[in-house]
């Protein structure tokens, strides 16, 4: 039977394996698929291959847990743990499989050897390879910052490479291997037949045309979910798009992948960041990730706060954690200003933060060249909520063949539910995905759409571009910021029953009153009318979790006010997930393996 | 409409037309004017402050604005944010 796609492809693509974002995870997993040439690979990426995705700067320059590298095992886990994940998983309380963990441990080195025949600078000029310097809390999660142990030597158990071109090279090799790029193209939505994926349909952010793809597997890899929150200290529409991660990652992948059945995991988590005041930026800029932070006294938190709980049990961020201390009724930030101070820094303390700013974001080199460099007066350190945990929130990977619950559809990065996000993991997903796709998708066949495709093709056209026909409509920005303002207002960290039903409401009424009003003047606003619609999903389904995860965990990435104390008697090791059965909303609590 | 006074300036005595902005903007913030052959800043209120237009410009002409608040709680004094 030869089917037309009817009147609705501008341009129809047919590959084997369709990547869904051009990250790190997307690019590396492309460059994996092709390495024999065998295996046609298209991406499709809403910006560009070099410059999008959070590793657009790479500030994730090293490998978790790479004392392998010297030692066969993580050093600060013995190895009983180790060979059960628990390194990975209980960093996370257990909300991540710990086999996933397992799996990515054994990978971390692999992706260093392919980035160096790259050119990436992976040694130093003697031939050896840097190690980062961590101290670890007490009992607790890494303490990215560079300070000698008791006997005055510093060790490394991150490597510690010059990863500022990693993107850029890692673009070019995927050019020159031949993998058909798609850029400014955005997912709109997955093509299934019989409970599998088989293919996509994008539009083209400038031109408008309207995109189908055909493919065996698709890979999604579009990053996490930066747009549910907003920066609440700068005025609209800047608190919109300053975000410390990747602002174009709405979520696009997570929806589209839960509209077709695929399970969500983990949406009532969130990402709770200290930032640098007006900055917005973590890191060598930020606090808590380099610099030590202060009260009005002069007191350093990590020191005031060191054996209370949140400190040990808390969010795996530590300066987070001491901003809520000593616990979440009397957060010291409610009664303090908060600050981290420059002014003294020590010169390797100089150095390693420009180091950082390098491989960073460009616009933190320009802000302290404009606030006149590293050793420069105080500055407030705030909470942010970048948007959900990501690499905890997200797609469930069911395997460690990056599976998702829905056949032929595959999962990586920060938009999985898998083992915590961090540029090295998504290079090292990258990595596992790409090469196993290689080996399966020779066997696989081409998928032949039926009737029932072309219908979904269709009805997906007129949804896309129905906000091209409301001239004088919503503005999809404005329908954006009232969404993220629900999410700030009756969700965030202090979570309760009443104030979660009502933003349940809230979403319901915008979604009945508003999103069939936006509207878009050219593809660049449709676009964004396309991004809210996800939003909007995706707060949602981060409401509803929220509520129905009666105990809080990962405090205060997950905290009810109404459930104050962890329950592991019936929440521990358990997950809830969401996916959409008919177009209706399903929740399950299961159990993470 | 709402005046955004941050985001990315360029400065037309040095553009050369190059399109490097444009094509490299990963918020889509830049537009393009065929008659001119010179980039347009459509979308600055959607900025994200990446910079990666301005590293990108080779002819310098291309600098990223930071909003007052960046400014202010950063510790830059506005008068030095310009070119």
């Amino acid at each position: 039977m030869s089917l037309s796609f009817g009147q609705s492809a501008d341009e129809i693509i047919e590959t084997d394996l369709l990547i869904l974002g051009g990250g790190l995870v997307g690019c590396m997993a492309a460059l994996r698929a092709r390495q024999d040439r065998k295996i046609d690979v298209a991406i499709m990426e809403k910006g560009t291959i070099k410059w999008g995705g959070n590793g657009i700067g790479f500030d994730d320059h090293n490998i978790e847990y790479p004392g392998i590298i010297e030692h066969p095992l993580p050093r600060n886990f013995t190895a009983t743990q180790a060979a059960k994940g628990e390194f990975g998983a209980k960093r996370f309380h257990n909300l991540v499989s710990a086999n996933l963990a397992v799996t990515e441990a054994k990978n971390y080195v692999k992706p260093l050897v392919v980035l160096e025949d790259l050119g990436v600078k992976i040694r130093e000029d003697d031939g050896t390879v840097k190690v980062k310097q961590t101290q670890k809390m007490p009992g607790g999660p890494n303490w990215h910052r560079l300070v000698p142990d008791a006997n005055g030597k510093i060790e490394g158990d991150k490597v510690f490479y010059r990863g500022s071109d990693v993107k850029a090279r890692l673009a070019d090799a995927v050019v020159k291997s031949g993998v058909r790029v798609f850029e400014r193209t955005m997912l709109t939505s997955l093509i299934t037949q019989d409970g599998a994926v088989v293919g996509a349909t994008g539009i083209n952010v400038r031109t408008g045309k309207f995109m189908v793809f055909k493919a065996k597997a698709v890979l999604v890899s579009t990053g996490d979910s930066r747009r549910l929150y907003t920066y609440p200290y700068a005025p609209y529409p800047n608190c919109l798009f300053l975000n410390t991660h990747f602002a174009a990652n709405h979520g696009g992948g997570l929806a589209a992948a839960y509209r077709v059945g695929a399970k969500v995991a983990n949406m009532e988590f969130l990402q709770v960041y200290v930032v640098a005041a007006g900055a917005c930026a973590t890191s060598s800029a930020g606090a808590g990730m380099y610099w030590r932070v202060q009260n009005s006294k002069g007191e350093y938190l990590e020191d005031k706060y060191r054996d209370f709980g949140l400190a040990k049990k808390g969010g795996h961020f530590p300066a987070t954690n001491f901003f809520y201390a000593p616990d979440m009724d009397h957060p010291e930030m409610n009664r303090e200003v908060i600050t981290y101070d420059t002014s003294q820094a020590t010169d390797d303390e100089v150095i390693a933060c420009y180091f950082t700013c390098a491989t960073e974001y460009p616009r933190l080199l320009k802000l302290y060249q404009l606030a006149g460099g590293i050793r420069k007066p105080p500055v407030e350190a705030k909470i942010f909520i970048p948007g959900l945990l990501s690499g905890i929130v997200g797609i469930l990977m069911v395997n460690d063949k990056a599976e998702t619950s829905v056949k032929n559809l595959y999962i990586a990065g920060s938009s999985s539910s898998s083992t915590g996000s961090s540029g090295s993991k998504a290079i090292v997903w990258g990595l596992i995905v790409g090469d196993s796709l290689k080996e399966l998708l020779p066997d696989m066949k081409h998928p032949a759409f039926g009737a029932e495709q072309l219908k979904q093709i269709d009805d997906e056209k007129k949804r896309v571009m129905q906000p091209l026909t409301n001239p004088g409509g919503i503005d999809p920005l404005e329908l954006e910021y009232y969404i993220r303002n629900i999410n700030m207002n009756y969700i965030n960290v202090y979570k309760s029953e009443p104030k979660l039903k009502h933003a349940l409401k809230l979403f319901q009424n915008a979604k009945e009153k508003a999103l069939p009003l936006l509207c878009a003047r050219n593809p660049h606003e449709l676009m964004r009318a396309l991004e809210v619609i996800d939003i909007l999903d995706l707060s949602e389904i981060h409401a509803r979790t929220s509520l129905m995860r009666t105990e809080s965990r990962l405090t205060p990435c997950h905290y009810r006010m109404d459930f104050p104390e962890s329950d592991d008697a019936n929440w521990g090791g358990m997950i809830l997930t969401a996916h959409s059965l008919n177009g209706e909303p399903e929740y399950l609590r299961e159990k993470v393996d | 409409m709402l005046r955004v006074n941050y985001g990315p300036r360029i400065d037309k005595t040095y553009c050369n037309g190059c399109g490097e902005c444009y094509q490299n903007c990963p918020m889509d913030v830049f537009g393009w004017d065929e008659t001119e052959k010179r980039p347009t800043i459509d979308y600055p209120g959607e900025c994200a402050f990446c910079c990666v237009c301005e590293i990108t410009c080779a002819q310098r002409a291309v600098d990223v604005r930071f909003p007052l608040h960046t400014m202010l709680d950063f510790g830059i004094d506005p008068k030095n944010a310009n070119k």
